[in-house]
């Protein structure tokens, strides 16, 4: 029972957590904007103006980082110009890699995509990695199982990818994945 | 690292320690790798949906800095859309006809636009317009200075940016290592050692 048992509420608290972390250090997409660039989870931009580097979130998704004050390539340069990096910042990629050690494991066997598929059916499911911290465990299990396999039934009926999934398929699933 | 996990790491001859030290710089350099390939393809993985699989992974940054180049030669060096395109050498005026009609450098003047979206995006328009001005002032500045002085001041800021240090700080721990007069940038170094070493002593 202990993978059920972060599903239905270790699980939402962990990922709460890694989020906040992430955004502690400025990497949340928590808000953008449609055109080319969007500024990077700060809207303060007087906070940002003091900065010298400063990450820069791109149509594509990317982030650059653009530091001012670069140094010169020659004598020529009457001013310092400005680079851009596409590496993160050291410190930033000290948390993701602690992030990752901290919140994932390696995957024990192959995992194909219909799997996924399979594990997307269960997650998507309201009530799944969300339900109330509050309610009798046993009785959220039990009726957020029932509903996947509601949902599992319906998903094969109109999926090509899920055709033919046993509930047994499910729990395979679910012993790989958070 | 090694001699966090393994104690008697000190007491090893050379040749373990060398071979030792070769096999962690190697998985360091796969981790390194490993984790800027997670981070890139969190970032900006893409998944092709006709072809059912996912993209090839390409970083957007070669573009980005040819849009703040221009942008820079705009707004600090005030050229032309123009100038802007003859400078780069990579955009091709259009023929004295459509010239005399249309005089616009379209292609050059949306690379600025591009440039400046990201440097306000980066800074906010207020940020990019006070360090635009800063470089004015640094433009200047530069151009009073003498030859040896810009070798000076050149260097410090490669010094200074290798080292994480602010430029001023680094030109003071120059300044402590008493840079002779000899022409080059190999003088500026020697004295960056020195005065670290004089730092090192205090």
């Amino acid at each position: 029972m202990g993978t059920l048992h972060q599903i239905s509420g270790d699980l939402s608290k962990r990922w709460r957590r890694t989020l906040e972390l992430l955004s502690a250090t400025g990497l949340s997409p928590l808000r953008g904007e449609s055109s080319l660039v969007a500024k990077l989870g700060i809207s303060d931009h007087d906070f940002a103006s003091e900065s010298p580097t400063s990450g820069v979130r791109l149509g594509n998704n990317q982030v650059v980082w653009i530091r001012d004050d670069a140094p010169r390539d020659s004598l020529e340069d009457e001013y310092r110009g400005v680079g851009v990096l596409d590496e993160i910042p050291t410190a930033h990629k000290a948390t993701i890699a602690a992030t990752s050690a901290l919140e994932s494991k390696p995957l024990e066997g192959e995992l194909t995509t219909q799997d996924f598929h399979l594990y997307l059916v269960g997650a998507d499911l309201p009530g799944g990695s969300n339900a109330s911290e509050n309610r009798e465990l046993g009785a959220v299990f039990g009726r957020w199982f029932g509903e996947w396999a509601g949902a599992l039934k319906d998903a094969s009926r109109r999926d090509g990818q899920l055709a033919g999934i046993t509930n047994k398929d499910s729990v395979r699933v679910l012993k790989h994945l958070p | 690292m090694l001699r966090h996990f393994r104690p008697d790491y000190d007491r090893l001859d050379r040749a373990e320690k060398a071979a030792l030290l070769k096999g962690m710089c190697e998985r360091l350099d796969t981790f390194h790798e490993a984790l800027d390939g997670l981070v890139a393809f969190a970032e900006y993985g893409r998944y092709h949906s006709r072809k059912g699989k996912l993209k090839k992974l390409k970083s957007s940054a070669k573009n980005v800095r040819h849009y703040v180049r221009v942008a820079l030669m705009s707004d600090v060096e005030g050229l032309k859309h123009e100038e802007v395109g003859k400078r780069l050498g990579s955009w091709v005026r259009p023929d004295e006809e459509t010239w005399k009609v249309k005089r616009d450098a379209s292609t050059p003047r949306a690379w600025v636009a591009r440039g400046r979206r990201l440097l306000q995006a980066a800074w906010g328009e207020k940020g990019w317009a006070a360090r635009v001005a800063a470089k004015e002032v640094q433009r200047r500045r530069w151009r009073g200075l003498s030859e040896r002085e810009k070798v000076l001041e050149a260097t410090a800021e490669l010094i200074a940016a290798s080292a994480d240090l602010p430029v001023e700080e680094t030109l003071r721990i120059i300044e402590l290592g008493e840079p002779d007069e000899k022409d080059g940038a190999l003088y500026v170094h020697e004295a960056f050692s020195r005065g670290i070493e004089k730092l090192t002593e205090e």
